[in-house]
């Protein structure tokens, strides 16, 4: 399967921006990867491309083919129709690239009479992986201190840390992540976040699944979006988000509002209420456009107490794809 | 294969492994030789030592001095089943089989050194179970006084060998059932009860009406190795067939092993 570079795209059917083409080899491609359980497509045919370097988000929410997806990619689950790659070899070829990827799939899983230690050092034997990194990994992930307590006895966020220590064992080019933050505290999924991020500045490409939006968005710079096992959307983070950014407008007093609409409207803008606020979409009005806005208003004997541009929320952008016909 | 075979012992030193195997295994030898011995009558034909097994003067033939072992021989292989059966299923059940398959992608590789390891560890454990056994053989022999003059021969070490080699065979035969039914099965909440139902009473409840079976049924055929044969099936034919039936599930778990996905 071909591996050259192509532009990370929205799904046909929504209206989202064009993302910037993203040059270099991609760490993961797939054409049609379809997989149907009794007559149920879980994952429908889905044409992703991840470029190698980037932290990249996987999102939708439960049920939406995410660990499906990734079990094919990690060669548990057989795909019931179309090809990919992954580092550049056949998916049909597993034993091939999975010596350089990680994985933590779903709930971390160990054998609970085994410290830590224990069972690193039965992967690390498996995979034919020198002692020696099996204390690096405990130290990168900060479980040196308790690495000779049994499994059975560490907190889950202790559990999700060996998961991700069993991931690193074989120094990946590709890491994937399934939910690593799923059952965490607050700070529990501070900490994750600030490991994957600590992992990533190392060089690998890393894939984290997740449902949890807002999570994606502080750590993740690419974006795979599936909503019922279809692609809703790939590309930048940054690009995604900012074809969501709005400009909000609000006067001094409640009053102001209709006046301040009207002033838009004889613009040629169609704004939106938000509560005592106006909504404009930030996309084609430059700061010449908003300075003249806040003269106008003025002239008109409004005083804007706000006016700012504002990003959307990834969960808002993902809505939106959704909302705009995906299914 | 190596790698798997090393793996899979690092994964033994977890405690219920190694009391299954390494303790209890003896403890059921100490058990079955100390009541050969304390049942055993003078007369082959009378006494309670009659229905369990061999009289005072039987035991102190070449052949005494691992008699409690070999008695123990049906038991010791139910136990193994077990033993295998719950550390494979286990697998699925606890999802380390998601971290095997993705450090080692060839399946049956992974499954054939836990095969290798476990095959190993048994035979250690049934040297370890032998050795307690004749112990307290000697025990037990000095509180019945039986004579143990013909035990330390060669006569009587062939015999001891030989009851160690059936009992690996029928041990060996009913672990590698234990692990593909692990695999087909992949939990060990059902795989633990339909096992010991099968292979304990209703293989045993079967022959009493139906006296093929024992020339069938798999954990019948392991039985006759372990005990050199049967009155109703040859040790060559318990052997043959025995090991045949063992292959066939082996056969029909490692293609459903490569087949299925890994979804648990």
């Amino acid at each position: 399967m071909p591996t050259q570079a192509s532009p990370p795209q929205a799904a046909p059917a929504s209206t989202e921006p064009a993302a910037t083409p993203v040059p270099g080899p991609a760490a993961i491609e797939t054409t049609g990867l379809t997989k149907v359980y009794g007559g149920r497509t879980v994952v429908d045919h889905l044409d992703l491309r991840l470029p190698a370097g980037v932290v990249a988000g996987f999102v939708g929410p439960n049920g939406a083919g995410k660990s499906t997806t990734l079990r094919m990619l990690l060669g548990l689950v057989r795909p019931s129709s179309g090809a990919g790659t992954v580092l550049g070899v056949p998916l049909e070829r597993p034993g091939d690239y999975l010596p350089r990827v990680g994985a933590l799939i779903e709930a971390p899983a160990f054998y609970p009479a085994l410290s830590g230690r224990a069972n690193l050092r039965v992967l690390a034997t498996l995979s034919g992986v020198e002692e020696g990194q099996v204390l690096n990994v405990l130290e990168t992930v900060g479980l040196t201190a308790r690495a000779d307590d049994r499994y059975r006895a560490y907190s889950l966020g202790m559990k999700q840390r060996l998961g991700i220590a069993a991931a690193l064992l074989t120094d990946p080019d590709l890491l994937i992540l399934d939910e690593p933050t799923n059952g965490l505290d607050p700070q529990g999924i501070i900490e994750m976040r600030e490991l994957i991020r600590a992992i990533a500045d190392d060089g690998p490409t890393v894939l984290v699944s997740s449902h949890l939006l807002s999570e994606v968005q502080q750590v993740c710079d690419w974006l795979l979006m599936v909503e019922a096992g279809r692609q809703v959307y790939q590309g930048r983070t940054a690009d995604l988000l900012a074809g969501g950014s709005r400009l909000r407008l609000r006067g001094e007093h409640a009053a102001d509002l209709p006046a301040l609409a009207d002033l838009l409207r004889r613009r040629g803008l169609e704004p939106e209420r938000d509560g005592a606020a106006l909504l404009l979409p930030d996309g084609t009005i430059g700061d010449g456009e908003v300075a003249a806005i806040s003269r106008e208003a003025a002239g008109a004997g409004i005083t804007l107490v706000e006016l700012a541009r504002t990003a959307a929320s990834l969960e808002e952008r993902y809505g939106a794809l959704v909302a705009g016909g995906v299914r | 294969m190596t790698r798997a075979i090393r793996a899979e012992f690092g994964k033994l030193r977890r405690p219920a492994p190694l009391v299954a195997v390494g303790a209890v295994l003896p403890v059921l030898t100490v058990v079955a030789t100390v009541a050969l011995f304390a049942t055993a009558g003078n007369d082959p034909d009378s006494g309670p030592g009659a229905v369990f097994g061999p009289s005072l003067g039987q035991l102190a033939t070449a052949g005494g001095l691992t008699r409690g072992f070999s008695a123990t021989s049906a038991v010791l292989g139910l136990l193994v089943l077990i033993v295998f059966a719950v550390l494979t299923a286990n697998e699925w059940n606890q999802g380390t089989i998601r971290l095997l398959l993705t450090r080692e992608p060839n399946r049956i590789r992974v499954f054939a050194g836990k095969a290798a390891a476990l095959l190993a560890a048994t035979a250690v454990a049934l040297v370890l179970a032998l050795v307690v056994s004749v112990l307290t053989a000697y025990v037990m022999a000095a509180a019945r006084d039986v004579p143990t003059g013909a035990w330390l021969t060669g006569a009587g070490l062939r015999h001891a060998g030989a009851d160690y080699l059936r009992a690996l065979a029928s041990a060996g035969g009913y672990g590698l059932l234990g692990l593909s039914l692990g695999i087909l099965i992949r939990s060990t909440t059902v795989v633990v009860p339909v096992a010991f139902a099968w292979f304990f009473p209703l293989e045993h409840i079967i022959q009493n009406a139906w006296a093929g079976a024992g020339r069938w049924f798999p954990g019948l055929l392991l039985d006759a190795i372990a005990t050199d044969g049967t009155s109703g099936t040859s040790f060559g034919r318990a052997l043959a067939l025995g090991l045949a039936v063992v292959a066939v599930f082996a056969a029909v778990a490692a293609v459903d092993l490569r087949r299925r996905d890994i979804t648990g």
